[in-house]
């Protein structure tokens, strides 16, 4: 296959030529003794101030012959400075907010500053949105990469935590960098996930889900085959367990892989209790992914086809609730399924305030006047709300929506063969579910392939004395987290 | 190339599905359910009453639909000609007939609903004393829940009524040692079902009704745990016996055939003076003994009826059949079930007597 065309600069005045059309760019031209010294930036990249302050007195102050850039090096107050003869990087480093110097003589050469302005335009709230947690640290990760990355080395402080660089993207120029722990993760995951990003093509790389979707193993599949998290506890659960981070610039989500169908039903929260109600509260969000799945399309099958499964006590209420009804369940159903999506489509599209309002006018008002114009049933109703709300139960919003968007196919294989179109839905979804791999490892495990290892924190959250091993099937250099049967004495103090 | 054919060739069968509406639904409120049928005979036809939850006009209240025909089947075919809505009835837990029917055989009737994999096998068999008709009729504007099987289920649960459904029927008709039975149902003067006592069956056939004593009794001797209420008498007063727990045990005896029931009942009394026992404990052996005496009494008098009857509601046959190799029905019954000797040990434990003064 061939590679996208590539956007080249061959000479330093091929680039200046291109560069100067755009208004953003400027050149200011200075004389140092005998000789003259360009100094270009881009004002929209770089820190204006900083230039203004340090960059240009310190060249006013030079008294000395220059005869060679690398002399300049010394006058200059600022840590990253590098000479740089090849085009392409000087382009890219102007690009990055970079300050190209140049002296008269030696126009094909360039002395690089690093005054880029990195912080500009970015937010300075880094709170988790999207993954609230009542206990635990509140700070998640932001757009800037080199934040993100300090963010995570606090929280892993030994230099064993490398952080692999890659650049993706032929217009974006992305840096995409891949972290795990040396002597820990399993070097083959490392190598997949490289191999799988040097093979990646595209022009802009917008966000990490971008790019999840590239390097996925199957991309004909509704389910998230990567964790995506803003929050930096679990990016630093994730690998110190031996699974891998894939930081992107510009994004504040992060890319965690191998992942399981398992580990998106996993809350930090669940740490942070202690082990009986964070097992609970775990039970809980898998149940409810059942009851989301499943509550429409069984109302539907036993209301069409297998009545006789109604208690005689429970016929009255559904009965009366849908007398005057004139849809069958299924186009009930639909209707309400649909606009439970739709309020939550149009709430998630409004801003904040108004988000608001539309969740009360669409639950109360669209609700209750559907019951009342006899749309649908109130029972329906409860069953749908609950299910909606079920599926918000789930902590990564990836895989919410996946459950909410298999819940039609569901209905609609049980509005054709009632309890029997449900059994094959669900042998369907199961079958696709034990096909799936992420980064080459079984989706399901541990369940299938059975893996008793980490049964211990998969379905409830055990002790922390029982949950000492890392992810085992991916094969961990350090299987242990730590040694629970140690004991206080064993342990040298510091005194 | 073929992969793609397949995906079409799936979707067009899907839409077929979805268009044509593959497949056998009966929506819950577009259809009758029938709850109660009852079964009379007259002359060649049977006669059906049948009794449904009305939800339109009645909120749900009971009414009722009538139709003959040579076979239940037909019966059906002409509830349908008259309804609106698709007749179910699926969701039947009474089955009621005449004593006229059950006295002729009940086997045509019932081989007609096992063979159907519609009925359940937890519903209620009952023999009406009065006609079928005129029981299901009084259900008219009731609430589903005053259904005979609510009834009985009520009953078995905290009365004296011995189980009984469809299953056990037939468990007890295809045993060679065991004949079946059912509860009997009659109208009072209010028109209100009630139980009125047990039918006992010879094969299909109903031979006798017994009493409600005798029902608690009957419980009693099948050995499951009954609850209910028994009257005696002790020096010349009326006392009841609430039942709070009743164990049996029996055991088989082959030379000479004899069959011996060991009864621990638990029980308290607590009608009028009723307290005499805390009054003076010394009186208590007393009272439990006087109790025991009539109560084997009773429940002597109650096996022999059913031995006289040549029945055998308790399932005596299967005892013997499990004990020994060689039994054989016919010769049993012949032989050895005529002139079965009956042993019963009661004992009875009283735990309060109610508040002294």
């Amino acid at each position: 296959m061939k590679p996208s065309e590539q956007f080249d600069i061959h000479s330093l005045e091929q680039l200046f030529s291109i560069v100067s059309k755009s208004n953003d760019f400027s050149r200011i031209s200075l004389e140092i003794g005998q000789t003259s010294l360009t100094v270009s930036f881009y004002p929209s990249m770089s820190d204006t101030g900083e230039i203004h302050d340090h960059l240009l007195p310190c060249l006013h102050k030079i008294d000395e012959e220059i005869q060679r850039l690398e002399e300049l090096k010394k006058w200059l107050p600022f840590d990253e400075i590098t000479c740089e003869t090849v085009p392409n990087q000087i382009a890219n480093k102007l690009q990055q907010g970079y300050v190209v110097l140049q002296l008269q003589e030696a126009r094909n050469e360039a002395l690089l500053i690093n005054i880029s302005h990195e912080t500009m335009g970015h937010r300075t709230s880094n709170d988790t949105e999207n993954e609230f947690s009542v206990i635990g640290p509140k700070t998640g990760f932001v757009e800037n990469l080199s934040i993100n990355l300090h963010l995570l080395r606090q929280q892993i402080a030994i230099p064993q935590l490398i952080f692999e660089e890659l650049t993706i993207g032929s217009l974006s120029k992305t840096t995409i960098v891949v972290a795990y722990i040396e002597g820990l993760t399993n070097p083959e995951i490392v190598q997949t996930m490289k191999n799988r990003l040097k093979g990646v093509d595209m022009d802009i790389v917008y966000d990490s889900s971008f790019l999840e979707q590239v390097i996925s193993d199957n991309t004909n599949t509704p389910f998230p085959l990567f964790l995506t998290t803003e929050r930096i506890d679990r990016i630093a659960y994730v690998i110190s367990s031996g699974q891998i981070a894939l930081f992107t610039s510009g994004s504040p989500y992060v890319l965690a892989g191998p992942s399981t169908f398992m580990d998106f039903f996993i809350s930090p929260e669940d740490y942070y209790l202690n082990w009986i109600t964070g097992s609970f509260f775990r039970v809980i969000r898998l149940m409810s992914v059942f009851f989301s799945l499943f509550a429409s399309p069984i109302y539907i099958a036993v209301l069409t086809f297998h009545y006789e499964m109604i208690p005689s006590r429970l016929l009255q209420p559904i009965m009366m609730s849908g007398l005057h009804v004139p849809f069958s369940p299924v186009i009930e159903v639909v209707f309400l399924e649909t606009t439970i999506e739709l309020l939550r489509e149009a709430g998630a599209r409004l801003p904040a305030k108004i988000g608001q309002t539309l969740g009360i006018v669409g639950g109360i008002v669209i609700g209750e006047a559907s019951v009342q114009a006899s749309l649908t049933s109130n029972i329906l109703l409860i069953i749908v709300a609950l299910s909606a709300l079920a599926s918000f139960t789930t902590p990564i919003f990836k895989m919410a929506n996946t459950i909410r968007v298999l819940r039609f196919p569901l209905i609609l294989f049980s509005a054709l063969l009632g309890g029997l179109g449900i059994a094959i839905g669900f042998t369907l979804l199961l079958a696709h579910l034990l096909r799936l791999k992420s980064l080459d490892t079984p989706y399901m495990v541990p369940f299938f392939p059975f893996r008793k290892g980490n049964l211990s924190d998969s379905l409830i959250r055990a002790s922390y004395q029982f949950t000492t091993n890392r992810i085992l099937y991916l094969n961990p250099l350090r299987t242990k987290r730590y040694q629970p049967d140690t004991k206080k004495e064993d342990i040298e103090h510091d005194d | 190339m073929i992969k793609v054919t397949l995906l079409r060739l799936v979707i067009i069968l899907f839409s077929l599905l979805l268009l044509a509406g593959c497949g056998n639904e009966s929506i819950v409120n577009r259809i009758r359910i029938l709850s109660a049928v009852g079964f009379d005979r007259e002359g060649e036809l049977c006669k059906g009453t049948v009794a449904y939850p009305n939800y339109i006009q009645r909120k749900g209240s009971l009414a009722i639909l009538k139709g003959q025909g040579k076979e239940p089947k037909l019966i059906m075919d002409q509830f349908e000609r008259e309804s609106p809505r698709k007749v179910k009835y699926n969701k039947v837990n009474s089955i009621v007939f005449s004593q006229a029917i059950a006295r002729e055989g009940i086997y045509t009737a019932v081989s007609t609903i096992i063979r159907d994999p519609d009925l359940g096998n937890t519903l209620l068999l009952a023999v009406s004393s009065c006609s079928a008709e005129k029981l299901i009729e009084s259900l008219d504007h009731q609430e589903l829940e005053n259904l005979p099987f609510n009834i009985v289920k009520q009953n078995m649960a905290n009365g004296g009524v011995p189980p009984s459904n469809l299953h056990l029927f037939l468990h007890d008709y295809y045993s060679e040692g065991k004949d079946p039975s059912m509860p009997s149902l009659s109208l009072n003067e209010q028109r209100q079902i009630q139980i009125h006592g047990y039918a006992l069956f010879k094969k299909d056939r109903l031979r006798i009704v017994l009493n409600t004593n005798e029902m608690t009794l009957f419980g009693l001797l099948q050995g499951k745990k009954v609850r209910g209420e028994l009257a005696f008498n002790y020096k010349e007063h009326q006392y009841v016996l609430s039942l709070l727990a009743g164990r049996s045990s029996s055991k088989t005896q082959m030379r000479p055939a004899a069959f011996r029931y060991d009864i621990n009942v638990d029980g308290n009394i607590r009608n009028l003076e009723g307290n005499r026992m805390s009054m003076d404990p010394s009186e208590a052996g007393a009272l439990s003994s006087c109790i025991e005496g009539q109560l084997k009494a009773q429940l002597l008098a109650l096996l022999k009826k059913i031995q006289a009857n040549d029945m055998d509601s308790l399932g005596i046959g299967e005892r013997f059949r499990s004990e020994d190799r060689n039994w054989k029905a016919s010769v049993f019954y012949k032989k050895v079930y005529p002139t079965l000797q009956f042993n019963v040990n009661v004992n009875v434990h009283l735990k309060n007597s109610g508040a002294g003064e």
